[in-house]
């Protein structure tokens, strides 16, 4: 038992389920009681093959598990999983900010090019000053011997050729080493840096410094490995170095072509402005709490020294940044205050201070305070706008399966771009970025509310404006995550587009707008989050069914009142077709066409137009299950009519109808009813609502699989006062009314509940489902509906016996027996035998001692038809243990005499 | 005038629709009973074992009392069915029925078994007493093949 809970957590971990060893999954997984499993648990842990997880509930990790991981602990017991992951040393790469995001691909690159077999290959980082190509040749040095690619005992040698700029000699000594005598000051042997690097890396930092003559002994060392010491022309030396070039400087330019050839791979390390704000934060982050460690004190910054270190252009990079950082601390040391330092703006190093006032008209430092520990905040885990893209797949995969409704997922949707706005506007980044983007936003706002009547807050268009600086920031990231996600976005803007044309119409022209002012590639979930921004500004999805075009003959004549329209309403109501002043209708039309093709799915289309016959517009446009309503002699006043009534939910002949009275033109206007209802079967019964209910599920437990038609219930009463004015009729197609009492209405047939149930194929029935059932499918639903309406029956006769159980014995039998005869039973004598049998089934268990006369005659004179029950019922009565006496077939002859 | 009254739980189905009409040459069935008026399923079912050749009429008890005291009923040879012991009482005092036939009776957890169909509760039981004490003669007799037996010797 100990051995197979052992297993079974290793098994778990190294899965990663690290939940999943929890006592009552392993006690359930293994069949083993949760006693014994918690006793054995216990004793592991003591003997240190296991570690607790005291999270809620405990798990429990290997810890042969950790060994293998190298995963290093101290205690047997921690609070939580993170404790113990996170209580590790980081290791080469891990410490290394931004190696899961900016510094992925460099990160891959180094580990490729110095674990490339046999010996690795020479690789050159290329970067401005201060990106850290240092550190991260160090940590290739590091990964490379964590990883055994390199022995326990290489080291990691640096060198930094400019220092040798004006000695060249000295370099070249250093490096190769010298005999003793070799030069001036020689005065004994020295091995040099690539025997002290032998089997470990050697760093060249400002390889551009490297001189001609040092290159010529280098380029045969990397060659062939070997090399002469300086003094020494006779002996070959060896030494198995892996080497690590960097220059700040662009290598095809600087550095020889014979020395480029060499190295096969160039890194190039991104600068600070590339790494995006949230590494930029992490960085901060990392710099700070060093200097909190150093002076064992808390430390916290104004917002706007915040905004200064995040924003500023720093030439130097991270260099730069850790030094304006130093710089600070030691400026404001003697405001140390209990154990806190603040800084101020005044603290700021002289070259950032002026890019803030620069930038800025006052500069006030009294805003809030942020503290370095809220830094982490700021940038754990992925990053927001990748966040925020991931809760919107995430919502929508949701929506596709488990098909929640449209507008819930809208406002949850909503939701998740609302609340990543709001931190942006709580976070509030000031920058000239911010504040260029700003503007632009506002222009476009401006163009699109006298467009669409939409209003814009200042605050929202700065966290627009906020948006787009991340976007920019986060280029790299969030390009490599759309790629990942392009199909499953395509498909989300596609359903937005289908079903919400009017948000879409409007963050298509935001978009398209944006990019021509920023030149930024808009991403579709970019669209997306812009749909579900407007969509929530716009709060109304009624309109969402709804689509209303103007439609006039001259340059902007269309454009112009629906702008007027729309912005006296203060909604996105009206869209426009401009026409050229000779255009055919032809040509009119495919216009019109085109629109419809791009505004999707809508219920109604309401078409203002200024002249021509109305019937030759609507006769060709591809609208399908919409109605079109459509006016002409279209003005300003009218759209506003209209659109007025759009907004109010009015229904579309009202609408017309009043835009037509109260301007007593001469106009006309046409309804086109195109909109197919959804066809439903009506059942409303004379003794009430109860019953139509019950008949309605009896229905839908009786539609084969596969057949969705909706059924409905009216109280009998509202159907005989309202007829058709009953809501039902306006949304629904009632194929036919099912009940008990003919309501007798016109075009609406009526079926009888008996009927329904008697007829075989219903007869009348059938007609009005041949569209949505097939012959076989009829056949089945005819059987269900029997068999449905016997169980109710049965149900009020039976008191013991399961009346679905015994129901599809009986009718079984009753089946086989209609074999035997070779007689098809009616419905109704298929309905009387099956409740018939059924109660006489009970009847005989419950009193099974009663005697019954033995009718001899009929069982001579019957004497086939007395074996096929027998027969047929054989299983029947084997079941319940009971004898269908014979003078019980009589009765069962008689049904079938009568059938 | 009312051939025959019926106490069946199940109202009208097979074997009071076919034996029952012919062996009381009835011409019109009556069914007493104010549960089936509010369910149109039951009517349904009802309905459908209509044997052809009579009429069918459904009242609630109030008008089944009423139509029969009226004397509407008068010209038809009735087979009244009711759905409970209790309603049969009713009939048998309010319009003056000396002769009650016992049918069928659903079988409850409070119920007694007296017959091969026939399952009365305590309370029924003291019914069924009061009306063979007031001169009713309650036979049990589910179809009319069965000789009938006189309720008394199995109270």
């Amino acid at each position: 038992m100990i051995e197979k809970i052992l297993a079974y957590i290793l098994a778990r971990c190294i899965n990663s389920e690290f939940d999943q060893t929890t006592v009552a999954l392993i006690s359930e997984n293994l069949k083993i009681s949760r006693s014994q499993v918690s006793v054995v648990l216990n004793k592991l842990v003591k003997e240190n093959k296991l570690i607790r997880i005291e999270s809620k509930p405990f798990c429990f990790i290997s810890v042969e598990y950790l060994k293998e991981k190298s995963i290093p602990f101290k205690d047997s017991v921690y609070a939580s999983l993170d404790d113990l992951l996170t209580n590790q040393e980081k290791k080469d790469f891990e410490k290394l900010v931004g190696m899961n995001h900016s510094l992925a691909q460099t990160v891959k690159q180094c580990k490729a090019t110095i674990s490339y077999p046999p010996n690795g290959l020479p690789m050159l980082l290329y970067g401005p000053t201060g990106t850290g190509k240092s550190l991260i040749a160090k940590l290739t040095y590091e990964w490379a011997r964590n990883q055994g690619v390199i022995s326990k005992d290489g080291q990691f040698v640096q060198v930094n050729c400019s220092e040798y700029a004006n000695n060249p000699e000295l370099l070249t000594a250093n490096l190769f080493g010298h005999v003793k005598g070799a030069f001036t000051g020689a005065e004994k042997d020295n091995e040099g840096l690539i025997a002290l690097a032998d089997n470990g890396v050697l760093f060249l930092d400002e390889v551009h410094e490297l001189k001609a003559e040092c290159q010529e002994k280098l380029f045969l060392f990397m060659d062939q490995g070997i090399y002469h010491r300086v003094g020494d022309n006779e002996k070959w030396y060896k030494s198995n170095v892996r080497i690590v070039f960097a220059t700040t400087e662009n290598p095809d330019k600087v550095l020889l072509k014979t020395l480029m050839r060499r190295i096969p791979m160039t890194i190039t390390i991104p600068n600070l402005e590339q790494r995006g704000t949230q590494e930029r934060i992490e960085l901060l982050y990392n710099i700070f709490s060093q200097e909190e460690k150093r002076l064992d004190c808390q430390i916290k910054m104004s917002s706007k020294v915040y905004n200064a270190l995040l924003q500023s252009k720093m030439p130097g990079n991270i260099g730069q940044l850790k030094s304006s950082v130093q710089s600070c601390c030691i400026n404001s040391l003697f405001d140390k205050v209990n154990d806190e330092l603040v800084i101020h703006l005044d603290s700021l190093p002289k070259d950032l201070l002026q890019q803030v006032y620069a930038n800025q008209k006052t500069v006030l430092d009294d805003d809030e305070y942020i503290y370095v520990d809220d830094l982490q905040g700021y940038y754990n885990g992925t990053k927001e706008i990748l966040q925020l893209n991931d809760s919107l797949l995430a919502c929508y995969r949701k929506y596709k399966e488990e098909h929640t409704s449209l507008s819930d997922f809208m406002a949850k949707e909503k939701n998740y771009v609302q609340k990543y706005f709001d931190n942006l506007i709580f976070r509030k980044k000031e920058s000239s970025q911010v504040d260029y983007y700003n503007r632009g936003v506002q222009h476009i706002f401006n163009l699109i509310e006298s467009r669409y009547g939409l209003k814009i807050t200042n605050n929202e268009t700065l966290a627009i404006a906020s948006y787009l600086d991340e976007i920019h920031h986060e280029y790299h990231d969030l390009r490599s995550w759309f790629l990942k996600h392009e199909e499953e976005c395509d498909d989300l803007y596609q359903l937005l587009q289908e079903e919400f044309f009017r948000a879409t119409n409007v963050s298509l022209e935001i978009c398209t707008y944006l990019k021509s002012y920023l030149e930024m590639d808009m991403y579709s979930i970019i669209i997306c989050t812009f749909i579900f921004y407007v969509y929530n500004v716009q709060k109304d999805s009624r309109l969402s069914q709804k689509a209303a075009v103007v439609l006039s003959h001259g340059f902007s004549t269309a454009s112009s009142i629906a702008d007027a329209a729309n912005r006296f309403l203060g909604q996105y109501i009206f869209d426009a077709l401009d026409m050229p002043l000779y255009i055919d209708t032809a040509t009119m039309i495919e216009k019109l066409n085109r629109y419809l093709d791009r505004i999707g799915k809508v219920k109604e289309l309401y078409l203002l137009v200024d002249m021509g016959s109305l019937e030759d517009i609507y006769k060709g446009l591809h609208i399908e299950n919409a109605n079109i309503g459509i006016i002409n002699n279209v003005s300003t006043p009218i759209a506003l009519e209209i659109g007025n009534g759009i907004r109010n939910n009015v229904e579309m002949e009202s609408i017309l109808q009043k835009t037509i009275d109260a301007f007593r033109v001469n106009f006309a206007y046409h309804i086109e009813k195109h909109q197919q209802k959804q066809p439903v079967i009506l059942c409303s019964c004379a003794s009430g609502l109860g019953t139509a209910k019950k008949l309605k599920s009896m229905l839908e437990q009786s539609f084969p699989d596969g057949i969705n038609l909706d059924v409905k219930t009216l109280n009998y009463s509202e159907l005989i006062e309202l007829g058709k004015k009953n809501n039902v009729f306006e949304e629904y197609d009632v194929l036919c009314v099912l009940g008990t009492l003919d309501p007798n209405m016109e075009d609406i047939p009526f079926v009888g509940i008996e009927d329904l149930i008697i007829e075989d194929t219903f007869g009348d029935f059938n007609q009005y489902f041949k569209d949505y059932m097939d012959e076989e499918q009829l056949a089945l639903f005819d059987k269900n509906i029997l068999h449905n309406f016997s169980l109710s029956n049965i149900m009020n006769a039976l008191t013991i016996l399961n009346p679905a159980k015994l129901l599809e014995q009986v009718a079984n039998a009753i089946d086989v027996l209609q074999k035997y005869v070779g007689v098809r039973f009616s419905n109704r004598t298929c309905f009387g035998l099956y409740v018939h049998i059924c109660c006489l089934i009970e009847r005989l268990v419950v009193s099974r001692n009663a005697e019954y006369d033995l009718s001899l005659d009929f069982l001579n004179e019957h004497k086939d038809f007395v074996d096929y029950v027998k027969k047929a019922f054989k299983q029947v009565e084997d079941f319940y243990g009971v004898d269908i006496p014979t003078e019980e077939m009589v009765h069962i002859y008689n049904y079938v005499k009568n059938n | 005038m009312i051939k025959l009254l019926r106490v069946d739980h199940r109202l009208l189905h097979g074997q009071v629709a076919f034996s029952w009409k012919n062996a009381v040459e009835a011409d019109c069935i009556l069914i007493a009973c104010d549960a089936v008026m509010k369910d149109d399923l039951r009517k349904t079912s009802i309905k459908l074992a209509k044997p052809s050749g009579v009429k069918l009429v459904i009242k609630n008890m109030d008008d089944a009392v009423n139509a029969i005291n009226s004397g509407v009923t008068d010209k038809y040879k009735l087979l009244t069915v009711v759905e409970s012991i209790k309603d049969a009482e009713r009939l048998c005092k309010e319009c003056n029925i000396n002769k009650l036939n016992l049918g069928g009776t659903k079988a409850t957890a409070e119920t007694r078994n007296i017959s091969k169909a026939v399952n009365i509760t305590p309370a029924e039981e003291t019914i069924l007493k009061g009306l063979c004490e007031s001169g009713v003669d309650v036979t049990i007799q589910m179809v009319p093949e069965d000789s009938p037996v006189n309720v008394k010797k199995v109270l």
